[in-house]
């Protein structure tokens, strides 16, 4: 490539405006230069030359470009504020499909697609059903929904191949506690085995957390919630140590756990845990720790971490061998050769539980992804909505377009500077979606509270909630904002002027075709496709 | 209506260098980076970046005008466009200069440099 090739080249990193405008005369001066550089016979002085341009083109393109944004920005906000009934409605409608959209990802997300907030959730293994939960008495065949304290005592002390394995409660209590002698009042609880928190890798944020030790005792321990603590002791420090009471139970907190941990139960925020040794104090009349005759009793979830270097399969198999080993040791003496058999055909399915238990994942699955897609309807209504607004606009501003393309403004950057105002309008309603999503996200968890009234999901806005936001206003952008933009733009000048005044023709009859056609077209299409769909 | 020329002090050195080099003739942009460099001893060598991205600034800002015919007769090639200082550009360049002169006097009474 010659240098004037080259140097074109390096052009392309102005904007397209300060090129047309500058660049013959940049391109011209350098040629000068250069040609300068050689007479006097110096290679280095030609490269200095080019380096230099190399570094204007990296330093001052940029510059550039940020100074058009800049220019089209404050352009698109005096447009605005020019029309301020325009704007509010634009606005509103798309802060309404954006709001929408996110509080539904919202939940969606944390339903169905979070991992756990634990230390590498993603080697977090379930040997029991996520979906499952309460407590089932009596006999049980094929995949093993829950397990029962013994089995899971077996799994805990012989299976090779976990690092460390834990159990939980598969389902949440509504326990009565009061402080010292306070009121009584109803909370959340589960009970644990004692490296729960420890397989989590989720430390105490005060205190400690249960150990081993609070398996092989009944310890009268509990550890609380962030929120239980800043709710009932006020944040108090001096926490560690206080008596409560737990129905019949007389425990002592020894640890409080960190903001933002919710556990192994996607959905579940419990207020407190206790071990699992504590059982009958906390429901008196029933033993759970025990089975006897053929009614085991099943309400456990289990956890494990693999060895390092394990493959599922391999932990799979060792939790099988002893799990079947413990059947038949179980039934074999109670049960007739026949019953045994049938009883024996039971297994353990390994998985991996980057997202944990959850009671409500599959119930409310089918349901969210539908809603998940209504409510993106919705949001393209809103985006015709605006499109037809910017249609609409863009007949009523195409003298003021013809004017800037005729004072010689290519297409490009007045279609630039019409998105810029597009992304613009986009990037408000996104934030007032922003704030409208956490009532959407309240009145849908109200929605859901009569199927799952234990669920608490707090709406927060994650990375990845907020890339959802940002991506949902991007591409409302461009499906509001690019076929209003090309329309308006393609108004010949001179036939603009000529028909200022009177019907006109050519691409000012086409925008008003358009705007037409949009709205009783597309917007009819998308109101009925919902309808039709269900 | 142009601003304060104290709110665009201090200037940058590219926008002060173009302004004295357009203080005594209208110039194209070739003749400006020419004047500029023969002025500093070739210490000062404006690039085409600088000084098209200066030049487009300077204009926004009314410190210069681009002129509509060629003020050299004997210029032949129409790619050259020639820049004229403003009566606002030809204030703000003073305010610069009382600017550094205030400094220079400063550093002078201090004792920091001599002469006069």
């Amino acid at each position: 490539m010659r240098a004037p090739g080259m140097y074109r080249a390096l052009l392309w990193c102005y904007p397209s405006a300060f090129r047309q405008e500058y660049g013959g005369e940049m391109l011209q001066l350098f040629a000068e230069q250069l040609g300068e550089a050689r007479q006097r016979g110096g290679l280095l002085l030609e490269a200095r030359l080019w380096a230099r341009a190399t570094f204007d083109a990296a330093t001052i393109g940029p510059k550039e470009h940020g100074h058009v944004i800049l220019q089209d920005l404050k352009y698109a906000g005096r447009t605005m504020a020019a029309n301020p009934g325009f704007t509010a409605v634009a606005i509103l409608s798309l802060a309404l499909g954006i709001g929408a959209n996110t509080a539904i990802f919202s939940v969606w997300n944390r339903v169905l697609m979070a991992a756990l907030p634990v230390q590498a959730p993603e080697q977090l293994v379930m040997l029991t059903d996520p979906n499952s939960s309460g407590v089932q008495v009596g006999s049980s065949d094929g995949e093993r929904g829950l397990m029962t304290y013994a089995e899971f005592e077996q799994i805990h002390d012989q299976a090779q191949g976990f690092a460390s394995v834990m159990a939980s409660e598969s389902s949440l209590g509504r326990w009565p506690l009061r402080v010292g002698d306070g009121a009584w009042t109803e909370v959340r609880g589960r009970m644990v085995s004692g490296r729960y928190f420890a397989v989590l890798g989720v430390p105490a944020a005060i205190g400690r957390t249960f150990s081993v030790e609070d398996d092989r005792q009944v310890a009268p321990h509990a550890v609380i919630s962030h929120q239980f603590w800043q709710r009932s002791f006020g944040g108090d420090p001096g926490v560690l140590g206080k008596a409560i009471t737990v129905r019949k139970a007389a425990l002592t907190i020894i640890g409080v756990m960190p903001a933002g941990f919710t556990a192994e139960t996607s959905g579940d925020q419990p207020d407190l845990w206790t071990p699992l040794r504590m059982q009958s104090g906390l429901s008196p009349g029933s033993d759970r720790l025990r089975d006897t005759g053929t009614e085991k009793i099943m309400w456990l979830h289990v956890f494990g971490r693999l060895t390092p270097g394990v493959s599922i399969a391999q932990a799979s198999a060792s939790a099988n061998a002893i799990f079947k080993n413990g059947l038949t040791s179980y039934y074999g003496a109670a049960l007739p050769p026949d019953k045994a058999r049938e009883f024996l055909n039971q297994r353990l399915v390994v998985k991996p539980a980057v997202g944990g238990a959850s009671r409500i994942r599959s119930q409310f699955a089918d349901p969210l992804n539908i809603l998940l897609a209504a409510v993106g309807v919705v949001l393209l209504i809103a985006c015709c909505n605006v499109a037809n607004l910017l249609l609409a606009r863009g007949a009523s501003r195409r003298h003021e377009i013809a004017l800037r393309l005729s004072l010689g403004a290519s297409r490009a950057r007045l279609v630039r500077q019409l998105l810029t105002e597009s992304l613009s309008l986009a990037v408000a309603g996104g934030m007032a979606g922003l704030v409208l999503a956490s009532g959407f996200h309240r009145g849908l968890l109200w929605l859901m509270s009569d199927a799952a009234p234990d669920l608490r999901l707090d709406f927060g806005l994650e990375p990845r909630v907020l890339a959802f936001s940002f991506a949902v206003t991007l591409a409302a952008a461009v499906v509001f904002g690019v076929l209003p933009a090309l329309l308006a733009t393609k108004a010949d000048a001179s036939e603009s002027f000529k028909g200022q005044g009177r019907t006109s023709s050519g691409s000012a009859g086409q925008l008003r075709w358009a705007a037409f056609w949009w709205r009783h077209n597309w917007l009819s299409l998308c109101h009925s496709w919902p309808a039709r769909a269900y | 209506m142009h601003p304060d020329p104290a709110s665009l002090i201090p200037l940058p050195t590219a926008v002060f260098h173009i302004l004295v080099a357009l203080a005594d003739r209208d110039r194209h942009g070739y003749s400006i980076m020419q004047d500029v460099a023969a002025r500093t001893n070739e210490k000062v060598q404006l690039s085409p970046g600088t000084l098209y991205s200066s030049i487009r600034r300077m204009l926004e800002q009314g410190l210069i005008e681009e002129l509509t015919t060629s003020p050299e007769p004997s210029n032949t090639d129409e790619r050259r466009r020639y820049y004229r200082l403003s009566r606002f550009g030809r204030r703000v360049a003073a305010a610069e200069v009382d600017r550094l002169d205030a400094m220079l006097k400063q550093a002078r009474a201090t004792g920091l440099v001599t002469g006069r």
